[in-house]
């Protein structure tokens, strides 16, 4: 029993379920190799509507409220067993939420749409080589000239980078305000002069998402691709990062939900020494070690949730949620590698994989270790 | 008085373990360091408990936020009831 959420929400995470199932499972390990977007399955979810799930319905979206999209996500990654797809999807969604928040509405018009229906493929440009965990030290400007703004430097691990359409950029507007009222964002498109992105960046993990450098030299920008105000880039940054952070968290709560099923699975079924393995402590302590977090993790996961549907601000439980989500679906697939023993090791079983895809978790959307400096700072301390 | 609560919390909380030294009214707290990514969480967070208020997305404004007057003025507006951005 759900004490949590609505029937509508969960009769729709069982359709999500079903239809990831089906649809989204085939050439896993081939893709893996390749580091293979899937175009056709991206296309499948937009069809089932998972890419319009935060866009209002005036540009053509569903326009759920985050609980909906957090239910719809997690449904999603605990059916859809291709994690790059899956995060490349949220990476959609929070450009739309970020474009759905601060921008105008011809900006709107412009591009919505075409991002909810998947037409268009969307990244976030904010991480720089010198600029990672302190990600205001960016060195990315935009120059005024006249009206319009000219944006020079690059960004790095960008998600979504070398398949991107439209690209918001952060970018230094004025220097001299240091980082509040410094950082503006850009609407960059594919084929804006001077803007180039690389090739798909070679990762342990995630290696169906694509990732790569972005360069911007001297793109002309006209004043309808600034998103926001200028000067109010940190703002939409903070925001961007809170939604992200709930929105993998649920996509990481269905991760260890699968990957707890397929432990539970082996473990009653694996013998060793005439017993199911699952009857030694060692496995089961484990096992259960899973199942506490999955459980803690969705509670401060839908805690951050209610709080954004109420429009109260959440920055605490985010980062909560950011922190205990990613550390216990990292230590869960190692775990999982662990109970499956040489067979969890071995990549036709796909435990290893989860376990390669799930330690990024850890790093992108801010570390655990910054999480751990937002949550003491919160604290005053 | 509620600008002594507000002077009291940036001293103390946002600009402390800084070496910022003296802080007057009318000092730029961005140009300062005083409100970076973390202290401008932090200060919504005091704010919003602080003066039962509700912050919009559209008063997120450095304006708003650039010194101890016109986060006071801001308060302000708020408590009067007419209050959005600046």
């Amino acid at each position: 029993m759900n004490i949590l959420l609505t029937d509508d929400q969960i009769r729709f995470g069982e359709s999500v379920v079903k239809f990831a199932r089906k649809e989204l499972n085939g050439e896993l390990i081939g893709g893996d190799t390749e580091g293979r977007f899937r175009l056709d399955n991206w296309k499948k979810c937009s069809e089932f509507g998972l890419l319009s799930l935060l866009c209002p319905k005036t540009y053509g979206g569903i326009g759920e409220d985050l609980m909906s999209a957090i239910v719809s996500l997690q449904s999603l990654s605990y059916g859809c067993r291709d994690n790059g797809l899956v995060h490349a999807i949220v990476t959609q969604l929070c450009c739309i939420v970020i474009l759905s928040l601060f921008g105008s509405g011809k900006q709107k018009e412009k591009y919505l749409k075409k991002m909810a229906n998947g037409e268009l493929i969307a990244a976030q440009a904010i991480t720089e080589p010198d600029a990672g965990s302190d990600v205001l030290a960016m060195r990315t400007k935009a120059e005024k000239r006249d009206d319009r703004f000219v944006v020079s430097g690059s960004k790095i691990f960008i998600s979504n980078g070398p398949l991107a359409d439209v690209v918001l950029v952060f970018a230094a507007t004025d220097s001299s305000r240091k980082m509040f009222g410094g950082i503006s964002c850009f609407i960059v498109e594919k084929g804006d002069e001077g803007f180039h992105s690389g090739k798909p960046l070679e990762k342990m993990g995630l290696r169906t998402l694509q990732n790569s450098e972005l360069w911007f030299e001297e793109v002309v920008l006209p004043p309808d691709r600034l998103l926001g105000k200028e000067g109010h880039g940190m703002m939409m940054f903070n925001e961007s990062i809170e939604w992200e952070r709930v929105l993998m968290g649920a996509v990481h709560i269905g991760t260890m939900e699968r990957v707890l099923e397929r432990c539970v699975a082996y473990a009653k079924s694996r013998k060793q020494f005439q017993q199911e393995i699952g009857k030694y402590q060692s496995v089961s302590n484990k096992i259960a070690d899973m199942k506490v977090h999955l459980e803690l993790g969705k509670l401060i996961l839908y805690k951050a949730g209610l709080l954004k549907d109420r429009k109260v601000r959440a920055p605490m439980e985010a980062s909560i949620a950011k922190l205990f989500i990613s550390e216990s679906l990292k230590n869960s697939c190692l775990d999982a590698v662990q109970i499956h023993g040489a067979y969890g090791y071995m990549r036709e079983y796909e435990i290893e994989r989860e376990l390669r895809d799930s330690i990024a978790s850890t790093i992108y959307s801010g570390t655990s270790e910054i999480q751990r400096k937002i949550i003491s700072g919160l604290l005053g301390v | 008085m509620e600008g002594d609560v507000l002077m009291k919390y940036l001293v103390s909380e946002l600009a402390s373990g800084k070496n910022i030294g003296t802080l007057a009214p009318s000092d730029d707290l961005i140009e300062k360091g005083i409100i970076d990514s973390l202290g401008i969480m932090k200060l919504l967070m005091f704010l919003e408990n602080e003066y039962s208020l509700k912050i919009s997305d559209d008063e997120l404004t450095p304006e708003n936020f650039q010194s101890h007057d016109t986060i006071l003025s801001l308060i302000d507006r708020k408590l009067a009831g007419n209050g959005t951005s600046a």
